[in-house]
């Protein structure tokens, strides 16, 4: 057994599980992790932010865009509180992030004398923000504790996991013995008598509807197979965007599947939580809805979400991948015979684009940025215009490439997550785009994109205001605006002052040179596009429920 | 009994707290507060660029004034990004009351996932605020701020943080707003134990006091005490200020630690004394006397057990004692000369530390003695603990033991609203300014026009000189590349100068407070020396 201090138990471990990039922010409780870092720095690189926030974010870009743990590693107190809407972001998007934060001296732990860094039981707000957390408590404790929490990031509901070392921990000697990686799990399969009767429903059904989410990544053949034998249209989640292409007859957005739903006779939703359809939002938006005439099959890897708003007809715990090809192996015996409805559907993808399409200037916009963005591009949104509407405009082609804060909505998340998705694929070109409010979230990382050379290129619409609270503020409130009106930086000006690559770009065409020349760029590019008050967009995404169905006399 | 929302019945009962500033970020759950602010000439809304620039302007707001300073801010991720700045008030102790926003009630913690929807919200803000609660209704509003602002009040000052449901916030019904009920008591303190203690300080020889940010404001009844017990006076860096460093009886960390050594009876007030006690290990001595007076009953034996400890308000506890010592006090003379020796004395150390002492010089020159300053943690601020001469109780804002990398620039905005009258400057490190500085566009946006000087060493410096002082020199993750910070200043419409020596600093000062812009100033720095600060 080798003597090695906590921090280098640590990195080595991290090491055998295949981790080749932290983020973080140094500081003295970290000391010793830094130093077993230095040591591995050859086979780890490390990239320290100017924020902690950014340190997690980027960890989130990194594993949403792979599917990969992604570590980050920050001081504890202010440090790790500086993560915790990066955090909350990773947990509502399902994603495999692992938090390491330092702590006080274990000795004083909860004494609350007031060490440097001290909160009140930070492992508590850990918890609260992750799947699974816990203390390091000495340094052979290392192998046993980051395995488990390898196995929580592999296996059920992926969740961002937290792990806790305090700071003499790091710094203590002692005989380790590294334990072998434990790295393939088998994922929980389906009930077979579950599948059978969710195959005699799809089968049997006449408007098979297949809804999806960010669940589905992994089986997206699967899905397609399936897809194709029931001729089923495939309604996708933000999460799920590219698991079948947007070329695909069958992959619908939201608003198409919208007007798919009063007619479905059997939906399968599969790794989604189906919101919009069975909850509505909390701004007494009600679900699009159901009734006895609507049979509703459920799979998912979370038990607690298959029955969270209410009971489906038939609910199945198990992994997508393996539930799918249940399915495709069983849906034959009951399937009917079905004529393609590739022509019905592209006539309906068509009429709902004509209609979204109308959506200017936003449209033009996302066009362009879609006809220089390459296949396997990724694309970063906001809680920005632009970002609003991509979310049922934006055509993608491949999984993973569509990066959102999901229903967390973190305005800011953008441009620092479209940095670590950058640094996890970097012969990809990444584009970000952000409103003026929420690139400023993360402004400072525009020093961290010019000293680690990150050639990403973003997008900031500015229109001098959180736009979308002063509409609201316009439509709603009688034009009551306040608070969302803002003073900004020349944001040309502004990458300069950085290094960076500064453009403006008044129209579209101009915004697509821009890209165009920022994807050649060997490090970051701002481009600026100046724009003014835009269109509501949101009756696409907030429409009125369609169930119960109305009889034909009312 | 009036008809009205949920938001309207948190802020007219803030009106009746004289709150006239809030500083936080619009979103959805906050639609109907914002609306109800709309109407309300008295209070002035600063929105941040951040909500941490929130949090932290209301922490600066609070700090510099004793005042409460509000925070307004949408759940999840919003108040999530305002957590740093709690935990900063709350190692301060200082009174920030956050009001949160909510997803709606009937569907709080179903999981269901709805926009900035966290689980357990107010638990996870146990950790950082002394007191959460969740409005259920209009009508339960009125008391639960009521419950807030006496939490805020009595104790030990910390953050409060109330939130309240977004359909809650728009929902009517009749709601009945007190008034003001009357000021809290603050504890005067056992007449007994201060008995005693006036016995043990007027009998001693060589009696020291010892201040801590529990003293801020009980700066004259301090010196007054002092004074008459001819007692030098050292304070922990939340209680730079108590006692002004123009007077004689003001020591800093090197000098009093001399003293300590033959103080026959100390008096705390209202510290830790984590600084002496745990950092610094000043030694112990047999009969010695100490004496403690504290709010926090948890606080009066931590570290260090007194042989009378008072749990009191300090200004109260100190003026019965003043008045009880002088039955007990022996003839004392002045020890004016001799103090002033050893401070000056001591100084020689502090000009050996350039050019940090130069710049500390001139900063000091020019801001007005009633200027505040906020210090980083930075290594101009490190020195600034010990060196930095304060002459008024809340113009030395610091970050205590939370130790929060970057709250500095936010936090002197929230100081300059809260004292527009006053000059205040921050310094900063090329690290810690990045944190906040996209609130540059706050404070060109309202105005707040303060002077912001920026130590650029290109380096998180501190790590660094631990990295080589400690880990040979292996250097990770401590450079940086940092924008030209004039031009980025220019690029705001800021003034934007750079200053390359104690002088230039001085005129680019000057221009600053002359300016109707806030003002950055890049001040190139080397390696840091070693900052002698025991
Ligand atoms: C952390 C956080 N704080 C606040 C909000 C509320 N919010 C949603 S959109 C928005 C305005 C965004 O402004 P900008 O980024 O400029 O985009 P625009 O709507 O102007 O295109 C705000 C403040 C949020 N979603 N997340
Ligand atoms: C929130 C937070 N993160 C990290 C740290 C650890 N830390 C302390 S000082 C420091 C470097 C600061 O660099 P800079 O602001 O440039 O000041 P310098 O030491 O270079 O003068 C860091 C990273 C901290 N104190 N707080
Ligand atoms: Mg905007
Ligand atoms: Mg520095």
């Amino acid at each position: 057994m080798d003597q090695m201090t906590g921090g280098q138990a640590l990195v080595r471990t991290l090491k055998q599980y295949g981790i080749d990039m932290i983020f973080g922010l140094p500081g003295v409780q970290l000391d010793h992790l830094f130093s077993a870092l230095y040591d591995e720095r050859e086979s780890i690189r490390f990239i320290h932010t100017r924020h902690e926030q950014a340190s997690a974010y980027m960890a989130f870009g990194f594993a949403q865009s792979t599917g990969r743990v992604s570590p980050f590693a920050v001081v504890p107190g202010p440090g790790f509180l500086n993560t915790t809407a990066a955090l909350s972001t990773a947990y509502a998007c399902n994603a495999p992030v692992l938090c390491i934060s330092g702590e006080i001296h274990a000795s004083y732990i909860g004494k609350g004398i007031g060490f440097l860094h001290e909160i009140p039981d930070q492992l508590a707000v850990i918890r609260g923000l992750t799947k699974w957390a816990e203390r390091i408590n000495h340094p052979t404790e290392v192998p046993g504790v980051v395995g488990e929490a390898f196995k929580h990031l592999s296996t059920g509901r992926i969740r961002p996991v937290g792990l806790e070392v305090p700071m003499n921990i790091l710094g203590m000697k002692a005989p380790v013995e590294l334990a072998d990686p434990v790295k393939d799990y088998e994922p929980p399969g389906p009930d077979p008598d579950l599948i059978d009767q969710a195959a005699q429903l799809l089968g049997r059904a006449k408007n098979p509807l297949i809804m999806v989410g960010g669940g589905i990544v992994g089986a997206e053949a699967e899905l397609l197979e399936l897809a194709e034998m029931l001729q089923a249209p495939v309604v996708m989640s933000t999460q799920a965007f590219g698991c079948i292409s947007s070329r695909h007859y069958l992959a619908l957005n939201m608003p198409a599947g919208y007007r798919l739903w009063g007619d479905a006779d059997v939906v399968l939703g599969v790794g989604t939580r189906m919101r919009s359809q069975l909850a509505g939002d909390q701004t007494r938006v009600p679900p699009w809805g159901v009734d006895e005439f609507l049979k509703i099959i459920r799979m998912d890897i979370d038990p607690e979400e298959i029955n969270r708003v209410m009971r489906p007809d038939v609910g199945i715990l198990s992994d997508a991948r393996m539930g799918l090809g249940a399915l495709v192996e069983r849906v034959p015996t009951h399937n009917t015979r079905r004529a393609s409805r590739e022509e019905e559907l592209k006539t309906l993808k068509a009429t709902v684009d004509a209609e979204i399409g109308k959506l200017e200037p936003q449209m033009s916009y996302v066009r362009a940025i879609r006809e220089v963005l390459p296949e396997d591009g990724f694309f970063v949104e906001e809680i920005t215009q632009i970002g609003h509407v991509a979310r049922f405009a934006f055509p993608i082609y491949k999984p993973r490439t569509y990066i959102t804060s999901g229903y967390q909505g973190t305005l800011g998340f953008g441009f620092p997550t479209a940095l670590g998705v950058k640094l996890a694929n970097p012969d990809k070109p990444v584009l970000a785009v952000c409103g003026d409010g929420g690139f400023m979230y993360n402004v400072q990382e525009l020093a961290t994109a010019v000293l680690h050379r990150i050639p990403l290129v973003t997008v900031v619409f500015n229109d001098n205001a959180f736009g979308n609270v002063k509409r609201t503020q316009i439509n709603v409130y009688e034009g009551k605006v306040m608070a969302s009106d803002l003073h900004n930086p020349d944001f040309v000006r502004l990458a300069e002052s950085f290094g960076a690559a500064g453009t403006l770009a008044k129209t579209p065409a101009e915004l697509k040179t821009a890209i165009l020349k920022g994807f050649e760029e060997k490090g970051p590019t701002l481009i600026e596009v100046p724009v003014g008050e835009m269109p509501n967009p949101w009756h696409f995404a907030m429409a009125p429920p369609v169930r119960p169905k109305r009889t034909s006399q009312s | 009994m009036t008809e009205m929302t949920g938001a309207q019945a948190i802020i007219k009962t803030l009106k009746k707290y004289g709150i006239d500033t809030i500083f936080g970020l619009p979103g959805v759950q906050l639609d109907n507060i914002f609306d109800a602010l709309y109407y309300e000439d008295s209070i002035r809304i600063i929105h941040t660029r951040h909500e941490q620039g929130a949090g932290y302007m209301a922490f600066g707001y609070a700090a510099s004034t004793g005042k409460t300073g509000v925070c307004l801010v949408v759940p999840g991720p919003g108040l999530l990004n305002a957590s740093a700045a709690l935990s900063t008030a709350y190692a301060c102790n200082t009174p920030v009351l956050v009001l949160a926003g909510q997803i709606r009630s009937d569907m709080i913690d179903k999981g269901i996932g709805l926009l900035h929807e966290v689980p357990n919200q107010l638990g996870m803000m146990e950790s950082v605020a002394k007191w959460t609660a969740s409005a259920p209704s209009p009508a339960d509003a009125p008391a639960l701020v009521h419950e807030a602002f006496k939490q805020l009040q009595t104790g030990r000052r910390r953050p409060v943080v109330l939130e309240m449901a977004m359909d809650i916030m728009g929902q009517k019904s009749e709601v009945k707003i007190a008034e003001r009920p009357h000021e809290p008591e603050r504890p005067e303190g056992d007449p007994d134990l201060i008995e005693k203690a006036a016995k043990i300080l007027g009998n001693a020889k060589n009696p020291m006091i010892y201040v801590g940010g529990g003293a801020q404001d009980a700066a004259t009844e301090v010196r007054e005490l002092a004074e008459s017990l001819q007692a030098p006076v050292n304070a922990s860096i939340s209680g730079r200020g108590v006692i002004s460093d123009r007077s004689y009886l003001a020591q800093n960390r090197i000098t009093a630690r001399e003293l300590w050594d033959e103080a026959d009876a100390v008096l705390v007030v209202g510290s830790r004394m984590t600084g002496p006690v745990l950092m610094s290990n000043w030694p112990m001595k047999d009969g010695r006397k100490i004496v403690r007076i504290d709010i926090d009953p948890e606080q009066i034996d931590r570290l260090l057990k007194p042989d009378v400890g008072i749990i009191a308000d300090a200004g109260k506890c100190l003026n019965e004692m003043i008045r009880r010592v002088e039955k007990h006090n022996k003839p004392r003379q002045s020890r004016e000369e001799e103090l002033l020796t050893a401070k000056e004395k001591s100084l020689k150390t502090f000009y050996e530390v350039q050019p940090l002492a130069s710049y500390t010089e001139v900063i000091r020159q020019e801001l007005g003695d009633d200027g505040i300053f906020v210090p980083e943690m930075t290594q101009m601020g490190y020195f600034s603990w010990v060196w930095f001469p304060v002459y008024h109780p809340r113009t030395y804002i610091s970050c205590s033991y939370q130790g929060t990398l970057g709250y500095g620039f936010a936090t002197a905005l929230g100081v300059k609203v809260a004292n527009p009258d006053k000059q205040v400057i921050s310094i900063n490190g090329d690290g810690g300014f990045l944190f906040t500085g996209q609130e540059l566009a706050t404070a060109m946006l309202h105005k707040i026009n303060l002077v912001a000087i920026i130590f650029r060493d290109n380096a998180y410096g501190n790590v660094r000189k631990i990295q080589d002082q400690s880990y040979g020199g292996r250097n990770i993750a401590v450079e940086l590349h940092n924008p030209d910070f004039v031009k980025y200043a220019e690029a705001f419409g800021a003034a934007g100068m750079r200053a390359e020596s104690p002088e230039s600093l001085r005129d680019a000062i000057r221009r600053g407070f002359a300016n109707d812009v806030p003002t950055l100033i890049e001040v190139p720095m080397g390696k840091a020396p070693d900052l002698r600060l025991s």
